[in-house]
């Protein structure tokens, strides 16, 4: 079993790093089709279903694991990993286990009707199951399908047949296809034409059981004129071991349609030694697939050992908008390599990428990303600004940006800055009486303001603590 | 491996080109070459699915199926009339030829010692440590490349320009570099400027024989060592013909407030691909690069551009642009690169594109590789078309469209012109950037 | 007093910007020698005509004439009507990176009068000379035109593209606006000196100011795309009393009124 590192600095670094005692159902470790049979079965899939996993489970089995240049960890056993894991007496259909509510309750998710969050209604996945959505009645008077994926197979299963692997194909990536194979749970949303959806949707994610994957998959369909705000968060316990999170996400906005999609990722990244943490494995993609439609992503990632995940907008709606917003945060032996894809192929799209990346400690912080512009799209138009802050002398911060045009029309400009803290800003602050710790955090908000006011308040607010709690100790 | 090895292994004649070429030579140097060889043989040969090879097919670019240019001191220099205009103010012309090369010493800079140029053998025997400073010198970003490594083994003419310490060559040398036409030709150029020198090398790309359309293979390694306190202005403009394929692998190591300023002008060619780049070695070392290409046709330019930190104190600051029209296609890759230590530099990278017709692609992939914390790096890229606005205010005063892209282009280019440092320089590229503008537009 | 030939003649015309009616019918009519004021609210469609004139591809013109020396502007290029000897000093000068203003405006002078006029002893004495009187440096004639330039230099450079391509009709979009009063005073004198029985001046603002300075023979006032009022130069004053509010109400009567 796993240990807790008994180090207070950690422990008040990562305070989502506790384990809960729940009794879970484990398939047995290892990947081949009686395992994706057994996931389906389980899940009573129609045959559609069964054969999507299979399909992606063959083109799994062709590709070889990517490589890149700047991330370094040890070889994935595949086989060693449990693909299913789920709390039994949910299972078994006899409610909740009053140690989960305790879970979501320790992490702020209060699950109980009477006393869920005002605003926001969530959908609590544990390990590999959806184990409980809020606000189900306010939804339903507005028409608006939110809840677990397997649910979501069973109420909608057209729906779902015609929009999953749309986006992001079963064949697209090693880690999607994966993903396609085993995904286990995760959120299906649904908004109809011309509603705005009046709570913000959000999804809890915890990875709990040890030694196994967290393979989500989220889906959110937002019909024509419609608009929904989407909020993702992310823990796991602390353990020695590396874990891995393969999730896929898929939007599709059609016509007029808006959908916001706000992440806050803090995985256990492992301690000071580079030890045990998440791999954060995730394919996140959306198609403005309507005229005049809008997809914006905004994360701010703290989390994981590695992270991987470039969450792209496919623009091919005539002047629809991509958004991209990030904060990414590596400290100690972390490595992010993240970044967004902006394919315009829509006439007078338009998209925007901030991305303002921290890197403390040992880590490796790297920006990545592709604006492309089709031969079709006429005045397409894209701004990027991607600036990196380093803190101490050992992290590294890389920013490799792509641009393509084939469209005379097209205008891009992309502009990028690295630097560290200004000891002038510093000293000015310190003139001032601030000390030094409370000066950079007010320097790296600074820094990052403009991808936190994209962030629904209390997330902000949320983020904003959070950076200040992970940037302690990471003066070197 | 020994020469006989190599030559049952290399392709059909490769060996025995780089046999040829040694056979002159000091023996470290005959050395060398067959390492390049024998490690070039050992890279798999690149293939479009590399990252490196993504935007430019490697097809394009194969030595195997190029006869090798003739080396030795056999072959006389081609039929070419030097260009009066453009030879006149410097104080000396070299010219280099497949197989040869001659020097004017136009104002007895060479008679009196102040410039000299001389084969790399010769560097080999007298100052080994500086030619094999020159030979090694790379960027240093991962293993070479196959191609670099063709044009080290079969380096031919190889020569040295050095500028002695102290003295200051303001005119400068005109370096012709004369393609053979229908032939794989891999010239080596090495240039040393010497403590607290100064020095202006002018370099002129061209087919020597043949009309404008023939065909070449150029693969060029060009390395410059600029000692404490030196500057050495460097300007390069290629006018390959439309049948010409060109590789450049251009690159420099600064020492102490040593100052470098290099341009590149790309008009001609069919497929360009080139890598230029220095090092800021040591402390108080200054880069400045420039670059002007211009596709039209099926041209297809591919250019990477290095900046290394590898000391305190240190800055560059880099500015190509690129106009691309018809079905041509511009790939621009910059990388900044900062090593651990080296503590307040300022590096700056600019790319602006214009992409002047539907059809025609520029990608721009500006990179920053920063392992060190006391630093401002910049980079920014552009990508657009010439600004209707000002097409109409010109329009406005009277100047018909198509004289209005045109001085929009001219202007788009002109900060890059004048980065040149020698006038004769600066009005043969602008001509010949004119010329094919005129085309364009 | 001159050529009984109206030098422009806008009749009745109406003209768009992405679809939205901005001129409704405006007519105007300016002799050789005569200097016109065009004043109106924000909004009223001032450059909206400006830009018309001289062929801006942003607006489509949906009806009406216009008529330079009895030739019909309409179908030319905007370097043919500037060939034809319309100027328009325009309200935002744009900046062209890496064209210094000797290049720029050699190129233009060339185009509109001739090669002649560009030989290199006479084009440069004419340029210095005019240069001089609008208070611009040698330097600015070797840097990049308008690029970094001040508001006001910006100005000072229509005015002096203006006395080198020598137009017998000049148009002056909102040029006081931004200008300092000594500023002012030389854009004044830069007009001072063209102004010819030949030429005909229209100045379009929304200050009285400049009309100090270049006082007009006829003015009108556009409101909402129409000539809502014109008159002789007492309408400024009047103008200046009561607010543009006093001129909105009998627009329509007023339109066809002689001038």
């Amino acid at each position: 079993m796993p240990s807790l590192p008994n180090d207070n600095r950690l422990l008040r670094d990562y305070e989502h790093g506790f384990v809960s005692a729940v009794e879970e159902e484990l398939v047995p470790p290892g990947l081949n089709e009686e395992i994706v049979r057994l996931i389906s079965r389980k899940k009573n899939e129609p045959d559609w279903l069964l054969e999507f996993r299979l399909g992606a489970l063959r083109a799994w089995q062709r590709k070889t694991e990517p490589r890149w240049a700047l991330v370094r960890y040890p070889p994935i056993d595949y086989q060693s990993i449990r693909y299913y894991a789920a709390p039994k007496r949910w299972t078994a259909g006899e409610g909740l286990d009053p140690e989960i509510v305790n879970t979501f309750e320790r992490l702020g998710i209060p699950l109980d009707e009477r006393r869920q969050l005002a605003g926001v209604a969530v959908d609590a996945v544990f390990d590999s199951v959806s184990v409980a959505t809020t606000h189900q009645k306010l939804l339903e008077e507005h028409g608006i399908v939110f809840c677990s994926f397997s649910e979501a197979v069973q109420r909608v299963p057209e729906l779902v047949r015609r929009h999953l692997g749309s986006v992001v194909p079963p064949a697209d990536n090693f880690f999607a296809a994966l993903n396609s194979a085993v995904f286990s749970d995760g959120s299906f949303c649904y908004i109809p034409p011309g509603v705005k959806c009046p709570v913000d949707l959000s999804t809890y994610f915890r990875i709990n059981a040890a030694g196994t994957g967290q393979f989500e998959r989220t889906l959110i369909i937002a019909d024509r004129g419609s608009e929904v705000s989407y909020l993702e968060g992310c823990t796991a316990p602390m353990r020695d071991e590396n874990q891995l999170h393969a999730a896929v996400v898929e939007l599709v906005a059609y016509e007029e349609a808006t959908i916001r999609y706000s992440t806050v990722q803090n995985w256990y990244p492992g301690d000071d030694e580079g030890r045990g943490g998440i791999y954060n494995f995730v394919t996140k993609r959306g198609e403005c697939r309507g005229p005049r439609s809008r997809i914006s992503w905004t994360q701010v990632e703290v989390g994981s050992a590695i992270t991987w995940k470039y969450p792209s907008c496919i623009l091919r709606g005539d002047d629809s908008v991509g958004e991209f917003y990030s904060v990414a945060f590596t400290n100690r032996r972390m490595q992010a390599d993240t970044g967004t894809k902006m394919i315009h192929i829509g006439r007078r799209t338009r998209s925007t990428i901030v991305s303002k990346g921290i890197s403390a400690g040992e880590s490796v912080n790297t920006y990545r990303g592709l604006v492309q512009v089709l031969p079709g799209a006429e005045q397409a138009r894209n701004h990027s600004q991607c600036d990196s802050l380093l803190i101490g002398n050992r992290c590294s911060a890389n920013t490799f940006p792509v641009v393509e045009s084939e469209n005379r029309t097209a205008i891009i400009e992309h502009e990028a800055t690295t630097s560290r803290i200004s000891e002038d800003q510093l000293f000015y602050l310190q003139s001032r009486g601030v000390d030094p710790e409370t000066a950079r955090s007010l320097i790296v908000n600074g820094f990052c303001r403009e991808v936190f006011k994209q962030l629904p308040l209390e997330f902000a607010v949320e983020a904003v603590k959070l950076l200040e709690i992970k940037m302690e100790g990471s003066i070197g | 491996m020994n020469g006989e090895a190599l030559i049952a292994v290399a392709p059909p004649g490769m060996a025995a080109a780089v046999e040829d070429r040694g056979a002159g030579e000091p023996v470290a140097l005959r050395e060398r070459r067959r390492a390049a060889l024998e490690e070039a043989l050992a890279r798999p040969p690149p293939s479009p699915t590399d990252e490196a090879w993504r935007r430019t097919d490697p097809r394009r670019f194969d030595p195997e199926r190029w006869p090798i240019a003739p080396a030795g001191p056999l072959h006389a220099a081609p039929d070419s009339p030097p260009n009066g205009a453009l030879v006149e103010p410097f104080d000396a012309v070299l010219t280099v030829w497949a197989g040869g090369w001659s020097l004017a010493d136009r104002s007895g800079v060479v008679r009196s010692r102040a410039l000299r140029v001389r084969p790399l053998g010769e560097v080999v025997t007298s100052d080994p440590a500086a030619a094999s400073a020159l030979w090694e010198m790379a960027p240093s970003l991962g293993p070479r490349d196959r191609h670099e490594l063709w044009a080290l083994a079969l380096a031919s003419p190889a020569l040295v320009i050095e500028a002695a310490d102290g003295v200051r060559l303001e005119r400068g040398v005109l370096v012709r570099s004369l393609a053979p036409p229908d032939m794989l030709w891999c010239p080596w150029l090495g240039v040393r400027v010497g403590a607290g020198a100064a020095l202006h090398v002018a370099e002129r790309l061209e087919v020597g024989a043949g009309g404008a359309e023939s065909a070449a293979f150029v693969i060029a390694a060009i390395r410059f060592a600029v000692a404490a306190e030196g500057r050495l202005r460097w300007g390069r403009l290629q006018t390959l013909g439309r049948g010409a394929l060109e590789m450049d692998y251009v690159f420099g190591r600064l020492e102490r407030n040593a100052q470098a300023d290099l341009v590149s002008l790309q008009v001609g060619s069919r497929a360009v691909r080139s890598r230029i780049g220095a090092e800021a070695a040591a402390t108080g070392a200054t880069v400045r690069l420039g670059g002007l290409a211009v596709g039209v046709a099926r041209q297809h330019l591919d250019q990477q551009t290095v900046q290394i930190h590898a000391a305190p104190d240190t800055s560059s600051d880099l500015l190509f642009k690129v106009a691309v029209r018809d079905r041509a296609h511009s790939v621009y890759r910059g990388l900044i690169g900062a090593r651990r230590g080296s503590v307040r530099i300022t590096a700056l990278q600019r790319n602006h594109n214009l992409v002047l017709n539907d059809g025609a692609r520029a990608d721009s992939l500006p990179g920053l590789l920063i392992d060190a914390d006391d630093l401002t790096c910049t980079h920014g890229a552009t990508i657009g078309s010439l600004d209707l606005e000002q097409i109409h205010y010109l329009r406005s005063r009277g100047l018909p469209e198509p004289v209005a892209r045109r001085l929009l282009l001219e202007g788009f280019f002109e900060d890059i012109l004048g980065r040149l440092a020698l006038p004769a320089l600066r009005t043969a590229a602008r001509a010949a950037v004119r010329d094919h503008l005129a085309a364009m537009v | 007093m001159t050529d009984a030939r109206p030098l422009l003649e806008v009749e009745n015309l109406e003209a768009s910007v992405a679809g939205k009616p901005i001129l409704k019918g405006v007519s105007l009519s300016i002799r050789g020698g005569e200097v016109h004021a065009l004043m109106g609210p924000n909004g009223s469609g001032k450059s909206t005509l400006s830009n018309v004139l001289m062929g801006h591809p942003d607006y489509e013109v949906t009806g009406g004439a216009v008529r330079l020396l009895g030739e019909d502007l309409l179908p030319l290029a905007p370097e043919e009507r500037a060939r034809r000897g319309l100027f328009l000093a325009v309200q935002y000068p744009v900046a062209i990176p890496g064209v210094t203003t000797v290049q720029f405006l050699k190129a233009c002078v060339e185009a509109v009068r001739g090669r002649e006029a560009t030989k290199a002893a006479v084009f440069l004495r004419e340029l210095r000379e005019n240069a001089r009187l609008l208070d611009l440096g040698e330097p600015f004639l070797n840097r990049p035109i308008n690029e970094g330039f001040s508001g006001g230099e910006k100005k000072r450079m229509e005015i002096l593209q203006m006395l080198m391509l020598k137009p017998r009709m000049v148009v002056l979009d909102e040029t006081d606006s931004g200008l300092d009063i000594d500023a002012l005073k030389i854009v004044a004198r830069g007009v001072q000196r063209l102004i010819g029985p030949e030429i005909g001046v229209l100045i379009i603002t929304h200050y009285e100011r400049i009309l100090t300075h270049l006082p007009p023979d006829h003015v009108h006032i556009l409101v909402d795309g129409r000539i809502a009022r014109s008159g002789g130069p007492e309408l400024v004053r009047e103008l200046e009393e009561r607010g543009y509010d006093w001129v909105r109400e009998p627009a329509t009567a007023a339109a066809s009124e002689p001038d």
